[in-house]
């Protein structure tokens, strides 16, 4: 397992964060997480689950769960299960669960994202919000929600892609520092987490400055 | 997979639906969970991964050697 992980890490450039850094990043931020990083992502966080809510199948996996910040949002009837390697967070989605009795949560679990426990085609959906970047290995988070989502089911992404120039690189530099602290990469690519960039059929900028974008991948078998 | 009963575990409850899907994250086999211990087993890996206050921690490095 270990070397597995050491082996994805070597084999990959933007392996600069590994597990326990992510960890301890969470850990450290737990607190504040919601305040902070909830104001900034809100309208991308939004407009994810609103895309999932669209579609038609009923398993839901919410990958990086965070504190469960989405969870509310989910149309009662999708039944929603929630993974993140970060424990302290995960606490606090289940606090969430319990005070605003979600019952459509069928629950949570501590996994890495690149070696998940799930059974192939366990899910209908599956969605990473502000994931990508923070995991070791893009490619293999994207080919860990391929193999759990059935063929025919669809992938979404919400997540910071660098932009080139105009006013959101403008935005990118000004939140730079913000965006470090964060664990994301500013320079994080679209390519970075798909093999083939035009597998994408939705590529749509969120507010603000349409820093973040919402990316959808249909699940083709 | 045992079946769910209503009796409480000290590991918390886990729903059915996440239960019939986990699976071992190294071999991707079958796990048995085991309700006395609070851990789901993993023959094929000789690893049990703990469950605690209901979340599941299927991370290998935390899972308990079966092999002592």
């Amino acid at each position: 397992m270990t070397e597995l992980l050491q082996e994805a890490r070597i084999g990959h450039p933007r392996a600069a964060l590994d597990a326990a850094s992510v960890r301890d990043a969470y850990r450290r931020w737990a607190g504040v997480y919601d305040e902070v990083f909830g104001a900034v992502s809100g309208a991308g966080r939004r407009r994810a689950v609103a895309a999932v809510n669209a579609l038609p199948g009923m398993r839901v996996l919410e990958v990086g769960v965070g504190t469960g910040l989405a969870l509310p949002h989910y149309d009662p009837r999708k039944r929603v299960t929630g993974i993140d390697l970060s424990r302290d967070m995960l606490r606090h989605a289940q606090t969430r669960i319990r005070d605003q009795r979600l019952r459509n949560v069928t629950g949570l679990a501590e996994m890495d994202a690149e070696h998940m426990a799930f059974a192939d085609g366990s899910f209908d959906i599956a969605v990473a919000m502000f994931t990508a970047t923070v995991v070791p290995d893009a490619r293999q988070l994207y080919r860990e929600m391929r193999r759990v989502v059935r063929p025919g089911g669809e992938l979404l992404f919400v997540n910071h892609f660098a932009a080139e120039r105009g006013l959101r690189w403008w935005a990118e530099r000004t939140l730079a520092p913000l965006s470090r602290v964060l664990g994301w990469h500013p320079d994080f690519a679209l390519g970075d987490l798909l093999e083939n960039v035009s597998a994408a059929t939705v590529i749509d900028p969120c507010p603000p400055f349409g820093l973040f974008t919402l990316v959808r991948v249909p699940n083709v078998a | 997979m045992n079946q769910a009963d209503s009796k409480p575990t000290p590991s918390g409850d886990i729903d059915p639906a996440l239960l019939e899907i986990l699976v071992c994250p190294v071999t991707k086999g079958p796990l048995r969970y085991d309700r006395e211990r609070g851990e789901l087993v993993s023959e094929a890996a000789r690893l049990a991964y703990p469950i605690r206050d209901g979340i599941p921690i299927m991370l290998p490095d935390e899972a308990r050697s079966l092999d002592g």
